[in-house]
């Protein structure tokens, strides 16, 4: 079932996920060409140099492409799913509903790790000639809220796409927003440090959170 | 006889209008029963409580013994459901959308799916949602008879066929539903294609059931008098009928009741009849008779 499943979201959002694998491809290149760029600019001593000390960082661009990927592919997912009210279809299934909707959702993460641990792995394995462990650790520890907040947005997106009243979904995208914020507090290398099992949290708690809008859509509560 | 399905004193409002109070209705098995009403009174809406997708605002429904609203997955193996306007997944092909459900069905035969569609004019590798809406009802009823259900839930099959597609769905409906001894609940805003299909009849009116039984028994019991007459009656409603239509001296009356109490009640009030007779009706007439046109 898990098969027929994956296939029927693949199928369903495979140009979307092409699309922005393309753009993870490309980002992860991007970095690593910038890198090595400054190598040659100006030596690898200097760049660690002001990696180290003046805060440079030469990845800060991508930040918001995780949060554009998990919204992007939460809104591809599922509103095909709500639309002329589609889910039914899947609700009717002999499966159970919570269950089904966990598995869809166990799905879109799949996929967005697929697409972020492809970037994160262009991206730092390629610097391991280049920059020491350090570094790398810092450059993880910067970027790893960005690529947590992508998936708390897809998890969020989800929980709001399945709300049909208009006022809840405005109250629930401010909640959303102010959650997610939480991961773009500051750019600056290795600020986060403290902070990343919190967020890791967060983002694990949030995979729930479209159970309750999903069971208010799937019972026609409009109140 | 086993029933099917079970309501009992289902209610429904939306905000604070009400759809239908109190309704009381059974489904036996191996029935095809048609729920029939005008726009507004509950269809759709007694098909979203029946598969738990509304929670009513009272009563319950029972499936297979099982509260509507808490269905196993078990039951709802038992259950093929047919959305409003045959809708399925567009983005899938009619090999892939065959082989998805496949997976959820240890019963599943693929074989009266693929039969049914090498009547399609259709591609293997076509996209559903590059297909008429008549084509696509033939996918669906694919899927459900690839399913093998023992009950059938359609809400509105009708809904943007044209004439020979409505035939064809119609046709191997009720040839699968028979020879199978399938149980069939069903909508439809056609009546006439109700009227090929169904065994027994559910009418909705005025927030209740105002007929449940079979087919041939309301065709034969529920009558339409017409007649003419030189008085303008202004008040029918102590007439032995459920709707009385006068326009000038033309007197349609659609009742329960037999001719002679007709008669009676005419006589007995002063009203001259001229021309009396009872007239044919398809269930068309029969439906709109007891619900009236407005």
């Amino acid at each position: 079932m898990l098969k027929a499943l994956f296939i029927k979201e693949w199928t369903k959002i495979r140009w979307i996920l092409i699309g922005f694998f393309a753009v993870a491809l490309f980002s992860g290149a991007k970095l690593l060409l910038d890198i090595h760029h400054q190598i040659e600019l100006m030596g690898a001593g200097n760049l660690w140099d002001i990696l180290l000390f003046n805060n440079f960082n030469p990845y800060r661009w991508m930040e918001y492409v995780p949060l554009l990927t998990g919204i992007a592919v939460a809104l591809a997912q599922f509103i095909p799913e709500v639309q002329q009210k589609r889910i039914k279809l899947m609700f009717h299934l002999p499966v159970n509903e919570n269950q089904m909707l966990m598995q869809l959702t166990l799905m879109g993460n799949l996929f967005l790790l697929t697409i972020f641990l492809s970037e994160l792995v262009i991206a730092l394995v390629g610097i391991t000639f280049v920059l020491p462990k350090k570094l790398i650790l810092d450059a993880f520890i910067t970027v790893a809220p960005w690529f947590l907040g992508g998936i708390t947005a897809y998890h969020l997106t989800t929980m709001i796409v399945f709300e049909s009243m208009p006022v809840r979904r405005l109250s629930l995208i401010l909640v959303a927003s102010a959650f997610i914020s939480l991961f773009y507090q500051t750019a600056t290398t290795g600020a986060y440090r403290p902070a990343l099992p919190l967020l890791a949290i967060i983002t694990i708690l949030t995979f729930f959170t479209h159970l309750y809008t999903a069971y208010r859509f799937r019972k026609g509560i409009h109140q | 006889m086993e029933n099917i399905i079970e309501c009992k004193n289902l209610t429904h409002h939306y905000g604070t209008k009400p759809v239908f109070e109190n309704l009381n209705f059974n489904v036996p098995a191996g029935s095809i029963l048609g729920l029939l009403g005008k726009n507004g009174t509950g269809k759709t809406t007694t098909i979203n409580i029946l598969n738990g997708f509304l929670q009513p605002t009272g009563g319950q429904c029972y499936i297979f013994g099982e509260d509507s609203q808490l269905l196993s997955p078990t039951t709802k193996a038992r259950i093929g459901y047919l959305l409003e306007g045959h809708i399925q997944y567009g983005f899938m092909t009619i090999a892939e959308i065959e082989r998805y459900y496949s997976a959820y069905y240890s019963a599943w035969k693929k074989e009266p799916y693929y039969e049914l569609m090498a009547k399609l004019d259709v591609a293997p590798n076509q996209k559903i949602s590059s297909m008429s809406t008549g084509q696509r009802s033939q996918v669906a009823l694919g899927l459900i008879l690839a399913q093998d259900p023992e009950l059938l839930i359609l809400d509105d099959f009708s809904m943007g066929l044209d004439p020979g597609y409505r035939r064809l769905f119609i046709d191997y409906l009720r040839e699968y539903a028979r020879a199978g001894n399938k149980t069939v609940f069903t909508t439809s805003h056609i009546i006439q294609d109700m009227e090929r299909l169904i065994d027994d009849v559910l009418i909705l009116d005025s927030k209740q059931v105002v007929a449940q039984q079979p087919l041939n028994d309301f065709m034969e019991h529920f009558r339409k008098f017409t007649f003419t007459t030189d008085r303008k009656v202004e008040d029918w409603s102590q007439a032995p009928a459920v709707n009385v239509e006068q326009l000038n001296q033309h007197v349609e009356l659609y009742t329960w009741s037999e001719e002679i109490e007709v008669k009676s009640f005419l006589d007995g009030n002063g009203i001259l009849a001229e021309n009396f007779s009872q007239e044919n009706m398809n269930l068309e007439d029969a439906f709109i008779g007891l619900t009236g046109k407005y």
